[in-house]
Order: structure tokens, then C-alpha cells, then sequence
């Protein structure tokens, strides 16, 4: 039974389908600088998608892709009723607050966030009883506290590199964050074996 | 004139089908009004699973809600006899968002209900019902049980007691999360053979010996004995080997608190059958009686199921 793989298109996706290759999931055009987007390889059993990487949630949660590897801030963002059956072990980094060196909190008021999960942010400040503005932004975050937009930003960092170059620092740190192998429910009920297997490999991979 | 069934849509088709079935093992139809009071729904939100109610202004100013469940309204409003069950089915619509998502919508569900001196072999009997209802809709489906009791008993064993400790471990389970476990439970807490459950395949047989084998004390012994008995009702079907046992299938615990099931067919990518034993409801709203029951998206297969072209 062919199993899809909905895989994010950029650096996490080259990650991901590395070990999938080590796995014997290859399909040599893949890696072609092409505009296609389906892959498929019978023989190995596997049809990758290769989609933006927000949205290999919504693929997988819908049934679109039967399995899919997705950041874990993305999943949790985006709310999927998906199985997380594995940790891959790449693309690490930290869910984080960051702010101005010289930031204090005005506990006087709501805090402003700039940030591309707001749905985070909510929980996170919402588990702390703190009352906050959410600014959705999607992309370049580290401007908005700069320029004075908002107090906070709620956003990956991996080395820190970019927070420093602009006088950011992280204020809290949310959850750690690294890529995950989901999976939709009901195709799963179908295809355990299948789905079970490369599971089982890719887990093997990833522990060496 | 005689009207060729195979040319209805599926959920028309679906509802004729399951109804005959329905009524063949003791069930009658049952109608109610389309809303309720919506204090219904604010004392019962876990078991809603979502708090999205659409409410209006009733007569004389009292707060009324389009029903987002049949299940609250039969249990508050049905007389149940003494020293037997009442059995029910309905077919009505219910409308609530999905997806948390923001959006109302209609939902064609129907279902049973049976409230009452309920007996093992009624519990067997509705598996058995939930089970034949998806093999009527197509013949590639899968009927997978859980056990509240079991998972619940479990976590105790695991020394996982605090609770918001046991929300985390819960959701864990439920997205088949073994790596994140360990965290989830916190210092003190052994998952390992939670874990091992999860990472394990969802054959009944193979499941149900695992789940005794790792049974430590008397709620997941006694649990695992009850999905061993419901596990014989299913032995001589043509479709046994359909029939899951999956761990991962988890519901609220103040409401159900024994077997729990969910069903899927392989055209449509999300559950469309789901029901337990909701005993706990029950007792939440002051009644003895125990109750079980299941509803199915009847509104999800027209999509999946084109008129006149189910065999492509």
C-alpha cells in the first residue's frame, strides 16, 4: 500500500528526506532543482508532496498526505489532531520570549507580542495570568520590539546570532522545538503496517 | 411507486439501513425539539469537548442554545425504567464549529443511545451495533476500542497522579506520543510501559495480551478482562479482524469511564463513528442509571460517497 509523505520544502525538508533516503525511501528526481511537486517511487511504496512547511499540518490533519515531518512549533501552532509518532531529532531550536537587552516588564498594562504563532503566545502568557496584545506578523519579528511596535516577540531561536546582532535576548524560554514525523489518524488505522515500518527506520536512523 | 434505494445519497441511504437495523435489536426512533436551555451545555462543557454553543434569546428572556449534542438532551430528558434499559435512536442536527475553528456548522448525525440497568451483554451488543453500522457503510472500515478504565487505572499504576501531569500524559496518548512522555509525566513518574503500549501495534489480540501482561492492579486487571470478553463477541465475525484495540482512543474521564470505540471507513480521512460508556455523565447530573451510545457523521459521507458512483 503507497504511504504519502508530505515533506516541507527548504532546509528541514533536505534534513528529512536525507534520512528517509538512509531508509531506502529514495526518488532520485526529488532533489532536481525542478517546479515539480509530487514524487512518487513505487517500489519503495512512498509519493512525497513537497509543500510550505506551514502546511504540512493541514496535508496530513486532512488526509491529503498520509504521514508528514513537521517542526514541532508549526504543529503545535497550528492545532492539528494528528499522532506525533516520532521525534527526528532535527532542526533544533527553542520556542522562546525575547525583548530589548534593556527591556523591563510594565506589569502596568497589557505586554504587546509581535509574533508568527500567536496561538503560542496566547497559551503561553494565558497560562501565566498575564494579559497580552498579540501583533501577527510573518517574517523579520526581530524589528517589531526595535522600532517600538511591540514590547516582546515570541519566536524560534536556534544560535541567538540574530537576537544579539540587534540587542534582542531571550526573556523565557516556551518549549524546545525539533521535527517530528506525524501522521493522519484514519490513514493510519488503514496503513499501520506500512506506517509502522518507516516508524521503525527512520527511528533507527535517527538514534545511531 | 417504488423508490430504487441505490440512487439515494449515502446519508439518506445510511439512516434507511441503520434504522431498520436499529429497530430490529429494540431500538426506537426518537425526535426532540432542535435547542435546549444552554445552562445544559455550560455545566457539561468537557463533555462537549469544545465550549461553541449557538444561543439565542428564548421566551420570557431565559438563554436557549441550538442543540451542539443529542447525547445531553436524551440523558436529561428521557424516562428510564426500573429494572431495564431504554433503548433509542435518533437522527437529528447538531451544530457546533470544528477543527477549532470559528465557523458553525450543521452537522447530520444519528446515533443510539441506552440508558439504564445496563448488562455486559448490552455493553457487547452495542459494540457490536457500532461495529455493524460501519460495515453497512462500506466493508473496508476499522472499528477501534479503548478502555477509560484501563488508561486511567494505568496512570495510577505509573505513579502519574497529579493533575495536570495526567492532562499532559493524556494528550500524549492520544497523539501516540511516546518520546514526549517522560517529560509530560514529571519526576517520579514510570511511563515506560505506556510507552511501550503506544510504540506497540493495534491488532486486538496481540494488543489485549500486551495490555494483561503489563495489568498491575485491579482496575487495568479488570479492564483488560472486560475487552478480553468483548474481544470473544468479535471472534467468530467475518470482520474480526477489523476490530482494534488502541489505547490512543481517549475521552474525557469525568464522563466515560469504560469502553470507549471510534470508527473509520478508508474513503474518508477523519472519524465518522464514535461512543463509549458515559456513566459519569450520568452520575454528574445526579442519576444512577449507567448509559452507552454512539453517534455517526452521517453529513461526512456524501463527499466521499458521489450518488450513483460509490463503486469507482
Amino acid at each position: 500500500m503507497m504511504v504519502s509523505i508530505a515533506l516541507p520544502k527548504g532546509r528541514l525538508g533536505n534534513k528529512a528526506y536525507s534520512i528517509l533516503q538512509q531508509c531506502g525511501y529514495t526518488v532520485s528526481e526529488l532533489m532536481d532543482d525542478s517546479r515539480k511537486l509530487v514524487f512518487e517511487n513505487a517500489e519503495s511504496g512512498v509519493r512525497y508532496f513537497l509543500v510550505k512547511p506551514s502546511d504540512v499540518a493541514i496535508y496530513v490533519e486532512y488526509g491529503a498526505a498520509d504521514v508528514g515531518v513537521v517542526g514541532k512549533d508549526v504543529l503545535i501552532e497550528s492545532g492539528a489532531d494528528v499522532y506525533e509518532l516520532l521525534d527526528l531529532g532535527i532542526g533544533k531550536c527553542r520556542m522562546c520570549v525575547a525583548a530589548k537587552e534593556d527591556y523591563v516588564e510594565d506589569t502596568g498594562r497589557a505586554t504587546v507580542v509581535a509574533t508568527k504563532f500567536p496561538r503560542v503566545a496566547r497559551d503561553y502568557f494565558m497560562a501565566t495570568n498575564r494579559e497580552i496584545e498579540v501583533i501577527k506578523l510573518y517574517g523579520s519579528i526581530e524589528l517589531a520590539p526595535l522600532l517600538g511596535m511591540s514590547d516582546v516577540i515570541v519566536d524560534l531561536v536556534e544560535t541567538g546570532t540574530t537576537l544579539k546582532e540587534n540587542r534582542l535576548k531571550v526573556t523565557e524560554e516556551i518549549f524546545p522545538v525539533s521535527a517530528r514525523l506525524i501522521a493522519n489518524k484514519a490513514s493510519y488505522k488503514f496503513k499501520e503496517r506500512e506506517i509502522n515500518g518507516i516508524v521503525a527506520k527512520m527511528r533507527e536512523v535517527t538514534e545511531k | 411507486m417504488l423508490i430504487d434505494t441505490r440512487l439515494l445519497p449515502k446519508d439518506e441511504r445510511t439512516y434507511l439501513e441503520l434504522g431498520a437495523l436499529y429497530e430490529k435489536q429494540g431500538y426506537a426512533l426518537y425526535k426532540m425539539k432542535k435547542f435546549e436551555e444552554y445552562s445544559l451545555y455550560l455545566d457539561n462543557k468537557n463533555f462537549l469537548g469544545s465550549g461553541s454553543v449557538l444561543t439565542f434569546q428564548g421566551f420570557g428572556g431565559r438563554l436557549m442554545a441550538l442543540k451542539p449534542d443529542v447525547t445531553l438532551s436524551i440523558v436529561k430528558n428521557a424516562r428510564v425504567p426500573d429494572d431495564d434499559c431504554l433503548r433509542l435512536y435518533y437522527r437529528e442536527s447538531v451544530y457546533r464549529t470544528e477543527r477549532g475553528g470559528t465557523d458553525f456548522k450543521e452537522i447530520n448525525q444519528m446515533g443510539l443511545e441506552c440508558i439504564g440497568a445496563l448488562t455486559a451483554e448490552d455493553v457487547r451488543g452495542i459494540c457490536e451495533l457500532a461495529a455493524e453500522s460501519l460495515a453497512h457503510i462500506d466493508s473496508e472500515f476499522v472499528f477501534a476500542v479503548s478502555h477509560m478504565g484501563y488508561l486511567s487505572a494505568l496512570l495510577d499504576e505509573c505513579g502519574v497522579t497529579e493533575e495536570e501531569n495526567r492532562k499532559r500524559v493524556t494528550e500524549c496518548v492520544r497523539a501516540r506520543n511516546a518520546h514526549d512522555l517522560k517529560t509530560a509525566a514529571g519526576e517520579g513518574a514510570d511511563v515506560g510501559r505506556l510507552a511501550e503500549i503506544l510504540t506497540a501495534g493495534t491488532g486486538f489480540a496481540s494488543a489485549l495480551s500486551l495490555l494483561t501482561e503489563l495489568s498491575r492492579g485491579e482496575g487495568t486487571r479488570a479492564a483488560a478482562e472486560e475487552l478480553a470478553a468483548l474481544y470473544s463477541t468479535f471472534a467468530d465475525k467475518p470482520y474480526s479482524e477489523r476490530v482494534r484495540l488502541d489505547l490512543s482512543i481517549v475521552n474525557d474521564v469525568d464522563y466515560y469511564t469504560g469502553i470507549i470505540f471510534q470508527g473509520y471507513v478508508s474513503r474518508v480521512p477523519k472519524m465518522i463513528l464514535s461512543g463509549g460508556r458515559y456513566d459519569g455523565l450520568l452520575s454528574r447530573i445526579g442519576r444512577e442509571h449507567g448509559a452507552m451510545g454512539f453517534a455517526l457523521n452521517l453529513g461526512e459521507l456524501n463527499a466521499f460517497y458521489p450518488r450513483g458512483k460509490e463503486a469507482e
